[in-house]
């Protein structure tokens, strides 16, 4: 529960924001999940509805740089998570967590905690099936990574949770997914639940992760849906952007005070 | 699972109700004891402002969210904590802990972990507090400021129970995401200013680590405090309140154990298995005697049990799974005969031959390995004798004993071949298939005898204890991906449902509760199927089936 300070944060933040892609808008802080819905019910007769893997972002996310009203739901496309600088770390001496992660001893990791990192500037981001109804369902919904894109294309990308004793289950895995809990990089969640979980990234750059879940609804049978989720992990300041992005604080300093 | 690895075996009974009405239940309830085992709860802290009386504003209560969404106020039940008890079940038990965990265990300790992220066949216990903002100040490490939207503290300050008195520790802690512990509640070490949680933020929801060390009851008791803002007085006010958790012992008497008798009029129990070792007394038909290979007469035995036979305990065990009370197994009435104990029957694969050590103790020495039912009586000088009652044992077999061993016993006891019965089959055309057989083990089925009135009754006058029947959480771990027996109830023939690992239920709907008959919980548990009662969802009627889900 530490307040952590990172003068960088809003220079960084600045800098992201003017590479990003128009259309995507960037997560920087708050809770949300990325969950799934059956949506678009148009009743007997009518389509079916759709089984979707989306984010859903609380209201008090931050967004764009504003906090959000209310919830909202984003398209995987129409998102990117941001993984602050903040957040990174040098990989500690830990074997099995260097195994799973792919980040060996000393090397750069950055992880979106599992812990809520509350007013930081951290995304708070779970997985979530509490909009599906408990009952509906014959089995769990399983979450299954697909492609993932990092920078250099080498990049390690996993998602765990400590088991409290000392150890990690690891549920993704790119470095190993032998690794994993199910030996497959898959991740089960029961119908109607969220949890959290960490997130580790070994390269700053912007990332792409593909994810499907699927399950089997009690009427409809098999269901699943795959989105590419848009991640990008904020890297070290270089003198350059640094400096650019100093010059584009001050010059919003400047403007605001001609005002 | 899919429906291809889902058996449904429909063991229905009809019945109607009489619809009670009972009272509309208040915000914080439920007048009935409530054993949760599986799924998502919370230890839950409101606080209202109450001008004049602020301690009094203050409500604790174990919640679950109907709706789960945890940041709205919409759905949230809350239980009476006094009324409600947190049971760790079978795949929260780590019989080995890899490594020393602070001070709380050690390397190769065992060790039950409530786990802080959401795991499968394991109670999702977190800490919720819906408190409106600005009401407190901010704190941290003890100082208050009154700024921002305030915090709450909440400190472990008591610690009591069986458990606690047989040396059981209780701890909180969250990890990192390196797997660093933080601990903020921990008997361990002593319970001192150090078992603090600060700041709890209002309105928050997270999770933790809960651990305990030992089998056995757990009272912990929480003071929440904090300083309200000036309008509201800027005093400090807080209040307490304990929460009970409970770590079933293991339901089994490993090579030796004494045998309590009771006889007359005012005897609790017909006998009891009281295993000294962990101060555990158990109901026979919860608990398994293992018969292991030792020494008895100077003789190696392959499957033997030792049994000391007491008929005059001057006191309880502090710990007791199935039976009710404080009141001593033992004779109330008559002595006891020279050889106070009287076989009736056994039923296994091979024989029994009992033999009275030169200490006086009972061996009970079976032929070759298997499932054994002994039944017996206690004998009273002068010819007459207790109420009979049933023993297991378990020779050469662990208490995790699968299907296929379960089979093998059985075919072996009847002299049948190989195969006879399976997990597709019902041998003895009972209409109550061998697998649930199996896993009903305790309510006495034998797979080679018509006994389908073994299964379970229905009681329509206790919507409580509707149906009582004993899990045995050995052969269902309470793990979806494991083999599950779920008993499912419908109101129409179309749509079932009941209490299993991801479907878990809610304690006021339709629930499988505990039923137990003692203070502590074993791996043989009691349990009941519960009916939801008020007036606006109480069935008129309803059906009844086992369902058997098999591993993943």
């Amino acid at each position: 529960m530490k307040k952590k300070i990172n003068l960088f944060v809003p220079v960084l933040a600045g800098a992201f924001i003017l590479a990003n892609s128009a259309s995507a808008q960037l997560w920087t802080a708050g809770h949300g999940d990325i969950g799934v819905a059956l949506e678009d019910d148009d009743g007997p007769g009518g389509n079916p509805p759709e089984f979707h893997l989306h984010a859903h972002l609380h209201s008090g996310a931050v967004v764009d740089g504003s906090p959000l009203v209310a919830d909202q739901e984003y398209d995987a496309a129409g998102l990117t998570i941001n993984v602050p600088l903040l957040t990174k770390i040098s990989a500690p001496a830990n074997a099995a967590l260097s195994a799973g992660t792919g980040a060996a001893t000393g090397e750069d990791l950055w992880i979106l905690p599992q812990n809520n990192p509350g007013s930081d500037p951290i995304p708070f981001l779970g997985l979530a099936t509490e909009e599906l109804v408990p009952g509906d369902w014959s089995t769990d919904i399983t979450f299954t990574l697909g492609a993932v894109s990092s920078p250099s294309g080498s990049g390690g990308f996993s998602v765990w949770q400590p088991d409290g004793i000392g150890g990690f289950n690891f549920f993704f895995a790119t470095a190993d997914q032998s690794l994993t809990v199910n030996g497959d990089d898959t991740l089960d969640l029961g119908a109607g639940v969220h949890d959290h979980f960490n997130y580790g990234f070994t390269e700053a750059g912007s990332w792409t992760v593909e994810l499907t879940a699927s399950g089997t609804h009690i009427m409809l049978g098999a269901l699943s849906d795959t989105q590419t989720f848009s991640f990008n992990v904020v890297p070290e300041p270089s003198a350059f952007p640094a400096i650019a992005g100093l010059f584009v604080l001050a010059l919003v300093v400047l403007r605001r005070r001609n005002h | 699972m899919s429906f291809k690895q889902c058996k449904e075996y429909i063991l229905m009974r009809l019945f109607l109700f009489s619809l009670i009405i009972f009272l509309a239940a208040h915000s914080i309830t439920i007048a009935h004891q409530t054993d949760l085992l599986l799924g998502h709860y919370e230890p839950h802290i409101d606080y209202v402002v109450t001008p004049g009386d602020p301690d009094a504003g203050w409500q604790f209560s174990i919640s679950y969210d109907e709706d789960n969404d945890f940041l709205d106020q919409d759905g949230i039940v809350r239980l009476d904590p006094g009324q409600t008890r947190i049971v760790v079940g079978p795949e929260s038990f780590i019989a080995n802990l890899p490594s020393n965990l602070g001070t709380l265990a050690s390397a190769g300790d065992p060790l039950w972990i409530l786990p802080q992220g959401n795991l499968k066949g394991q109670l999702f216990l977190g800490l919720r507090t819906v408190i409106p903002a600005g009401i407190f100040q901010f704190s941290f490490n003890g100082n208050f400021v009154p700024y921002g939207q305030g915090n709450i503290i909440l400190e472990m300050v008591a610690l009591s129970g069986p458990a606690v008195d047989a040396g059981g520790h209780f701890a909180m802690w969250t990890v990192g995401s390196l797997g660093n512990s933080e601990f903020h509640f921990d008997s361990s070490d002593g319970i001192d200013s150090g078992d603090r949680l600060e700041p709890v933020p209002i309105g928050s929801h997270s999770h933790y680590n809960w651990g305990m060390t030992q089998p056995g009851l757990y009272e912990v008791t929480f003071r929440a405090s904090g300083r309200l803002n000036p309008p509201y007085g800027g005093i400090d006010t807080s209040a307490t309140e304990t929460f009970t958790f409970s770590v079933p012992f293991s339901s089994v008497a490993v090579g030796e154990a004494t045998l309590r008798l009771g006889v007359g009029p005012g005897a609790v129990a017909p006998a009891s298995v009281y295993v000294p070792s962990e101060g555990v007394e158990y109901a026979p038909g919860q608990v398994a005697l293992q018969a292991t290979s030792q020494e008895v007469e100077a003789i190696q035995r392959p499957y033997a049990c030792l049994l000391t036979v007491e008929t005059a305990a001057a006191t309880h065990a502090p710990h007791r799974v199935g039976i009710p009370g404080a009141q001593p197994v033992r004779f109330e009435s008559g002595a006891p005969a020279a050889d106070p104990l009287e076989v009736l029957s056994v039923r296994g694969p091979g024989t029994l031959s009992r033999v009275i050590t030169t200490e006086g103790d009972h061996g009970f020495i079976f032929s070759e390995a298997g499932v054994y039912r002994v039944r017996l009586r206690a004998a009273v000088t002068g010819g007459s004798f207790g109420q009979p009652f049933e023993l297991v044992f378990l020779a050469g077999l662990s208490p995790d004993y699968s299907f296929a061993e379960w089979a093998d016993s059985y075919e072996r006891t009847h002299g049948l071949p190989s195969g006879s019965f399976n997990e597709n089959g019902d041998w003895d055309g009972d209409g109550v298939p061998d697998l649930i057989e199996y896993q009903l083990f305790w309510e006495g089925f034998d797979p080679a005898v018509a006994d389908a009135h073994r299964v379970p009754r229905l009681d329509h006058n206790n919507l409580q204890e509707f149906a009582v029947f004993h899990r045995d959480t050995y052969k269902d771990q309470l793990n979806r991906d494991l083999e599950n027996i779920v008993m499912e109830f419908s109101e129409d023939l179309v749509s079932w449902t009941g209490w299993r690992d991801g479907l878990p239920g809610q304690p006021l709907q339709q629930f499988e509760n505990g039923a137990e008959q003692g203070n502590a919980h074993g791996r043989i548990m009691r349990r009941a199927l519960r009916l939801p009662q008020s007036a606006s969802s109480a069935p008129s009627k309803g059906f009844l089936r086992w369902r058997i889900d098999l591993a993943k």
